[in-house]
């Protein structure tokens, strides 16, 4: 109620600051302040003259030109001294329109200063959701001998939790494992505000020997095209919302179902096929991220 | 009646000079507020300016390759890909016909560090391959950009000699890995999706390479 109430009578302390600056500050303000004075003075000059005038003629004589001027002589000096006999009250309005303008100007600044916060948190947010990254795989390399490679994929989704939500084992011919995910970006304004995140869902393996279409199928999608990885009860679901979850799975299959509609709504930035690979030795794991800003990513290379 | 004269005049003198310390206590609180707001607010836009360059930094990127699907056929694509450097000039092209369904563009990705210390991930578009073509078997696309060992690429920006001679360095790395040690890197091979997300024939596409070591496929 009281700030509702300050903010009710800002306008009018703006509007007398601004003015009171515009009139005493500027040049124009001056020259318009000095004028309005200037023709208050004529017409109680002009009124002066014309009742004399007037008086004159009713007593039938004739107001010279000598007269006329002495006339309006004594009605300025008599105006000037009641402006003398003024002053005291101009001085305290001067002081009231000081205070005026002084409050105005703090309260601009306040102003100020509560957008700049707001705009801080909005910056902040924005650059906190962009960083992020979120894992999509980690692959762990058993062995590496004769020409194959075991390893186990362990797949993640963006529920949260620290657990994968599948783990897969396979043999590839080669020396470099790829990981094929199809990926799919959120505008950046979605993800900038927290309402989308960029999602990648891990389909395929293959090698540097073995071609793609040949590769091994990580059996991610289920009969109604949903990713499997993503089919979680409520109680697996961490750090989301479970409705809020759910309701970015509709998005993402709404996306897989109609890619040019999704574009069109200015939801998905883009929607393809996305191969992330390394050379790698036994021993070795790595983690495949979907970056925030865009794409899926290798990084965290180490042996375990 | 006299006596009640002086004492009135005497209580209007007393509340005068109460408001006259109200207005100046007032007058000083506005003051104060409006010289430590000023400071405060200075710091701000400080803060908010880094912030904003911050952000644009994350969503920043380049685009060093440009390609089109020229037909298809019903196992072959037949491409046009054009490289262009960081001033947006083009530096080389090609045109191949590869077996295949899905069409495979791979990038190397490697972690540099500036001179003026910011790190960002560069990627060098490294071969062409498909589904059905290995990406061993896969087409350099190395050639397409080396100037005397320096990639082209990166022409077109402010570099020092540092910069110069490490991006020289990471280049031939990339050119024999053999020879290389092992930076940190991975190879990104972005591509389409068959009945979900194919390149259309005749459209011109874009890849969008991320500082943070993202690549995206968009429409130009």
């Amino acid at each position: 109620m009281t700030h509702d109430t300050l903010a009710a009578f800002k306008p009018i302390l703006y509007a007398l600051a601004d003015a009171s600056a515009f009139l005493f500050t500027t040049r124009l303000g001056l020259a318009c302040l000095g004028g309005f004075l200037l023709f208050i003075l004529a017409l109680r000059v002009a009124s002066v003259l014309s009742e004399r005038r007037l008086l004159t003629k009713a007593a039938g004589e004739r107001m010279g030109a000598a007269a006329s001027l002495g006339l309006m002589a004594r009605e300025l000096a008599a105006s000037l001294a009641r402006a003398a006999g003024a002053l005291p009250a101009l001085a305290a309005i001067a002081v009231l329109l000081a205070l005026v303008g002084g409050l105005a100007e703090s309260s601009r600044r306040l102003d100020e200063y509560i957008e700049g916060r707001q705009r801080l948190a909005e910056l902040s947010v924005t650059l906190r959701n962009l960083e992020r990254r979120y894992k999509v795989a980690e692959l762990r390399v058993d062995s590496v001998a004769a020409g194959i490679i075991k390893a186990r994929a362990f797949l993640y989704d963006a529920s949260g939790s620290q657990a994968p939500a599948r783990i897969q084992e396979f043999e590839l011919p080669g020396s470099e494992i790829y990981v094929d995910a199809i990926v799919c970006n959120f505008d950046y304004s979605e993800i900038a505000a927290g309402r989308a995140v960029n999602l990648a869902i891990p389909y395929r393996v293959f090698s540097d020997e073995l071609p793609q279409s040949r590769g091994i199928g990580l059996e991610t999608f289920d009969g109604g095209g949903l990713p499997l990885v993503y089919l979680r009860k409520d109680q697996e679901i961490y750090g989301i919302e479970p409705g809020r979850f759910r309701s970015r799975l509709a998005e993402l299959a709404a996306a897989f179902r109609d890619e040019g509609l999704a574009r069109r709504q200015g939801i998905v930035r883009s929607l393809y096929g996305n191969a992330v690979h390394r050379r790698v030795c036994a021993g070795e794991s790595f983690t495949v991220w979907v970056e925030q800003s865009g794409g899926i990513t290798i990084k965290d290379a180490s042996s375990f | 009646m006299m006596d009640k004269k002086p004492a009135r005049d005497g209580k209007k003198k007393i509340g005068r000079r109460i408001l006259l310390m109200a207005a100046l206590v007032l007058f000083c609180a506005a003051v104060a507020a409006y010289v430590f707001l000023g400071s405060f607010i200075g710091l701000q836009k400080k803060r908010i300016a880094a912030l904003e360059r911050a952000v644009a930094a994350i969503s920043a990127n380049t685009v060093p390759l440009r390609f089109m699907v020229v037909s298809r056929g019903p196992d072959s694509i037949d491409l046009r890909l054009r490289l262009y450097d960081l001033a947006g000039r083009e530096i080389g092209m090609t045109e191949e016909s590869l077996p295949g369904g899905e069409l495979y563009i791979d990038f190397a990705l490697v972690p540099f560090e500036s001179e003026d210390g910011s790190k960002r991930w560069l990627a060098f578009p490294a071969k062409i391959f498909t589904d059905s073509l290995p990406a061993a078997s896969g087409i350099s696309l190395y050639g397409l950009y080396d100037r005397d060992g320096f990639p082209a690429l990166f022409e077109g920006a402010q570099l020092g000699r540092r910069e110069r001679s490490a991006l020289r360095e990471l280049f031939a790395g990339l050119r024999d890995p053999s020879a290389a040690g092992d930076e940190g890197g991975f190879g990104s091979a972005v591509h389409d999706i068959r009945g979900l997300a194919s390149f259309v024939e005749g459209r011109v596409y874009k890849i969008l390479c991320r500082s943070k070591g993202g690549i995206e496929i968009t429409e130009d």
